[in-house]
């Protein structure tokens, strides 16, 4: 709680910096960046779930603040995209999907937004056709892939949620197209996790709708090898949308209960995530009947 | 930016953010909590993906039932194609894996051939004839699907079926210089191309993507919806604006799966799903116009018709019909429906 208070004020620091001057306020933003970045990895590699749960959304206001103060700053938004995205899908999601994708949509505007700062010609071209938007992708350089995997990730979530929204239905290629073209710059992002998102969307999707298993399945083993299967969230995802497309009961729950029974590993990053995906492999190990 | 602009943004970031924000926004569904097993689940499977309108309405009507029949009647839901296609799941039907599904046109032939007679090219001009012909020929069709072992719990709409291609399509020539695309094995679509003296290429639906993309097929058909969900508009530029046919789908449930269920039991099931599959139609119907114009968002082009060609197009396929008498339909039928769209045999 105290820690939520700390956030808190910080936020209403940020803003009366934007009341106190530009220039000021900006370099203040500017100074605190490196901060946050620590903040953030701080947080990835901590093993305090609950934490990282009550500060979620105090720090994505604090973030809405410093971007507010200096809309310029790709990292932040980034950061906000990534932050929206973990907090929704780990404790909102289930329970309250109107709220998770307000976040979705929210983290996906600022990945955006980034993509535009960073791409221009790829960030525009997000409303043209979709045959623009996928020639534009030809443009899109290593250094915009963290932007493009959380917008990508983000608006596929919200896709999700929104599956009977024919508006939102138009947006499954280009979310494909980003997550593939990012793959090719660089798999390895994030250990991994745009091959993970390939996998979950080749799956999720009847073979009638584009979808394939044979290329979901090629898209986790590249996943799986990138992180060496240590990134538990990738696994998770492979049991949901996988194992559940070709009804692999046995793989399915013979496959969380590896994740729930793998230890912390010393040093982990991602050891937040990979908390997370424990907890999620848990859930869905309850829905087995549910599911086949 | 001006400053004072900067610190508006930040206090509107912070209403914004700060609120909870009521903005009923109708996402998916939250986690279902588990419930017990009913004692009697219908496993019911169908190619809409979990969180599109079909499953919305399939999961209202299962949480109506349950709490109805107290809990001795539910489903259990395969969505997105996980058991296969149509007729996948028909066989898992008949052999007592899976007992229910949700089905176009295709797979419900394949159980009562005649009820394609509702899909006949250019057999409707409105949904008010559609509607006409559906209501009375629905006992009709609901007895024809029980003695095949079936109860039809209600039609939904899969929506006007149009022309989608690469080139534009303004006549009945166009359409016969195109690479066009016929779903394989559909004795419906082979008479359409039959009548219209086209060769089309026959595939498999899942192969129709892939074969836009590599210039196989240029030209196919199928409704506004279907076309964005199953990202066919992305190959494609132009739609043609006579619907050729009109899709049907339906839900059906295997009358042995239900035999064991308590009669009144069986009525609450029907009665819960009637009118909510009803709406379903209604909101299928709304989707396929909104679909028209994302599509036009999308750079679809739409090719109109002048009432000439309109009238070759629809005097040219109606010759059709005359060719289902005796393989899909009786022609007992094909008078009757004549006569409640009111099309003569000379129109």
């Amino acid at each position: 709680m105290r820690g939520l208070v700390v956030i808190l004020r910080l936020g209403a620091c940020a803003a009366l910096l934007a009341l106190a001057g530009c220039s000021t306020s900006r370099l203040a933003v500017g100074a605190m960046v490196p901060v946050l970045d620590n903040a953030r990895d701080v947080a990835l590699a901590s093993d305090d779930v609950e934490t990282f749960r009550d500060a979620a959304a105090a720090n994505l206001f604090l973030l809405e603040g410093l971007i507010a103060t200096d809309p310029r700053r790709v990292e932040l938004r980034v950061d906000a995209a990534m932050l929206g995205f973990a907090y929704a899908y780990a404790f909102v999601e289930d329970d309250n999907p109107a709220y998770a994708s307000r976040l979705y949509d929210r983290g996906f505007r600022h990945a955006l937004a980034a993509l535009r700062r960073r791409n221009g010609r790829v960030g525009r071209a997000w409303d043209a056709p979709v045959g623009t938007f996928e020639a534009s992708l030809r443009r899109l350089r290593r250094r915009d892939v963290p932007a493009a995997v959380w917008a990508a990730v983000n608006r596929g979530q919200f896709i999700a949620l929104h599956l009977d929204s024919t508006a939102v239905l138009r947006d499954i290629p280009r979310v494909t197209a980003l997550l593939e073209r990012a793959a090719e710059l660089d798999g390895d992002y994030f250990d991994g996790v745009v091959w993970a998102m390939i996998g979950a969307l080749h799956a999720f999707r009847p073979p009638m709708m584009g979808g394939s298993p044979e290329k979901s399945a090629e898209a986790f083993e590249r996943a799986f090898a990138v992180s060496g299967g240590r990134f538990l969230l990738a696994r998770v995802l492979h049991a949901r949308y996988y194992l559940y497309r070709v009804q692999d009961a046995d793989a399915f729950e013979h496959e969380l209960r590896e994740v729930v029974a793998t230890p912390d590993r010393p040093g982990d990053p991602y050891r937040l995530l990979n908390r997370i995906a424990r907890m999620k492999a848990r859930q869905l190990m309850g829905d087995i009947d549910e599911l086949f | 930016m001006s400053c004072s602009d900067t610190a508006r943004r930040v206090l509107a970031a912070t209403i914004v953010v700060a609120s909870t924000c009521a903005l009923a926004a109708d996402a998916g569904a939250a986690r279902r909590p588990r419930r017990p097993r009913p004692e009697h689940t219908i496993k019911f499977a169908t190619l809409a993906p979990d969180g599109s309108t079909w499953m919305k309405t399939m999961h209202a009507i299962d949480d109506a039932v349950r709490e109805r029949t107290a809990n001795r009647l539910g489903f259990k839901f395969y969505p997105g194609g996980v058991q296969g296609d149509e007729k996948d799941v028909l066989r898992k039907i008949r052999n007592g894996q899976l007992h229910a599904g949700g089905f176009t046109g295709n797979g419900l032939g394949a159980i009562v051939p005649e009820v394609r007679i509702q899909e006949l090219p250019f057999l409707f001009e409105s949904l008010d004839q559609l509607d006409s012909l559906r209501s009375a020929l629905d006992p009709y069709f609901a007895r024809r699907f029980e003695e095949a072992g079936y109860v039809l719990l209600g039609w939904v709409d899969v929506g006007f079926i149009y022309i989608f291609s690469r080139e534009p399509v303004r006549t009945p020539d166009d359409m016969r210089r195109a690479r066009m695309w016929m779903w394989s094995g559909d004795p419906l679509a082979e008479m359409f191309f039959r009548a219209f003296a086209i060769s089309p290429i026959p595939l498999a639906a899942p192969d129709v993507l892939t074969s836009l993309q590599t210039g196989v097929i240029d030209a196919v058909y199928c409704a506004p919806l279907a076309c964005i969900a199953l990202q066919w508009y992305t190959r494609v530029q132009y739609m043609t604006d006579v619907p050729v046919t009109h899709g049907i789908g339906a839900v059906l449930v295997s009358r042995r799966a239900l035999a064991r269920v308590r009669p009144e039991d069986v009525a609450a099931l029907r009665e819960i799903a009637a009118p909510r599959l009803r709406e379903l139609t209604l909101r299928t119907r709304r989707q396929n116009r909104e679909a028209i114009e994302e599509l036009k968002k999308e750079g679809i082009r739409i090719v109109s018709v002048d009432d000439a060609v309109r009238r070759e197009f629809y005097e040219t396929g109606r010759r059709a019909w005359h060719d289902g008498v005796g393989r899909l339909y009786p022609a007992e039928l094909l008078q009757r429906v004549r006569r409640i769209v009111g099309v003569s045999p000379g129109s």
